[in-house]
């Protein structure tokens, strides 16, 4: 047992029976793959939404903040946020391309609502090339402390009516552009380029 | 064939839908599927769909369940959506998106309320139009009036 899991076995303890926080801290290193006896801060990041997502089946809500506090003593330094690329060509893609922005999310520990509208933002560009184009690619670049960069390129045709979509003024049967429109209400800075050989959207939000 | 992962389940008059996990267009379309031969094949008269289990509702889940709901309305059945999370509900209203065709509750119970099924002792009841009401408590007036 490492120094970190000995610690990280203390924090829960004074939650949850000691029985409960082995099986939590079990389950949530088998979730991700590591192994207790090597088991350091650095990992607690990715370990840290797990173990809150089971210690709130055990805990009353009001004690949660004081684990999370304890939880958060733990983990040091925030790791060096990098840019992702994720691909977009299929419905699988997309699937995990969402899956990928939830857990950078949890993992940098942002607010419910800010995840959520992240992960919207990341749907709505990521399914229009899905739609519209042979396909093409979302990166999440982090700009600073408290800021993402989502920028969706394809190769696609470019998008017609874009000017009206931006204004509201477009009603498709098929409700697409109201993606286009919706993510740009999300977003703090939204900025379109789009012609004959593709499109790239940039859309900034703020945590 | 594959059937779809998510369950229509009818209870009484009503089937229920809990959504769950990533929806794609090939589970949306088999669910719509599934959904109207239901209601051709019961006597349902309204159809709830619980987004308890969703974590995310984009415009294109959003036109997906009112296409549902208006499928559904041509078939005489009423669509109420249930379990909404603050942050989808929010980040839905930033968007400016709405669900045309389908009614909201807070909870599974306020939507079960609503399609006229409740705890018996409060008995709900409709008015007729477009809203149901609660009717007030018998032990209330019989207070009151004593």
């Amino acid at each position: 047992m490492s120094a970190t899991h000995a610690a990280l076995a203390d924090l829960l303890a004074s939650f949850v029976s000691p029985i409960i926080a082995n099986s939590i801290i079990t389950r949530a290193l088998r979730q991700q793959d590591l192994d207790a006896k090597t088991l350091e801060a650095a990992d607690l990041r990715v370990l840290a939404p797990r173990l809150e997502a089971a210690v709130k089946l055990f805990v009353e809500p009001e004690h949660l903040p004081k684990f999370r506090a304890g939880l958060d003593s733990m983990l040091g330094d925030l790791p060096r946020r990098e840019t992702v690329v994720l691909s977009i060509k299929t419905e699988r893609d997309l699937a995990d391309a969402l899956g990928t922005t939830r857990r950078l999310c949890q993992t940098w520990r942002l607010r419910p609502l800010t995840q959520q509208k992240i992960a919207t933002v990341v749907s709505e560009l990521a399914r229009n090339i899905l739609s519209y184009t042979p396909g093409g690619m979302v990166e999440l670049i982090p700009i600073d402390s408290a800021g993402l960069l989502v920028r969706a390129s394809d190769s696609g045709s470019g998008i017609p009516n874009l000017e009206q979509i931006l204004a509201g003024r477009y009603r498709s049967k098929t409700g697409l552009g109201k993606g286009l429109l919706g993510s740009q209400r999300l977003a703090h800075r939204f900025d379109v380029r789009s012609g004959g050989e593709g499109t790239v959207i940039e859309a900034e939000l703020r945590f | 064939m594959e059937y779809s992962r998510i369950p229509i389940i009818k209870i009484w008059h009503l089937l229920l839908i809990p959504l769950q996990g990533q929806i794609d267009d090939q589970l949306a379309e088999q669910l719509r599927q599934d959904i109207l031969q239901k209601i051709q094949s019961t006597d349902v008269t309204g159809l709830l769909m619980d987004v308890t289990g969703l974590w995310l509702m984009d415009s294109h889940l959003c036109a997906v369940l009112s296409q549902i709901a208006a499928a559904a309305r041509l078939m005489g059945t009423d669509s109420l959506i249930c379990g909404m999370s603050p942050e989808i509900a929010l980040t839905l209203q930033t968007m400016g998106l709405e669900l045309p065709n389908v009614g909201t509750e807070l909870s599974l119970e306020e939507a079960l309320a609503r399609l006229g099924v409740g705890v018996l002792g409060q008995r709900l009841s409709y008015d007729g139009e477009s809203s149901w009401k609660s009717p007030a408590d018998p032990w209330d007036s019989s207070l009151e009036g004593g």
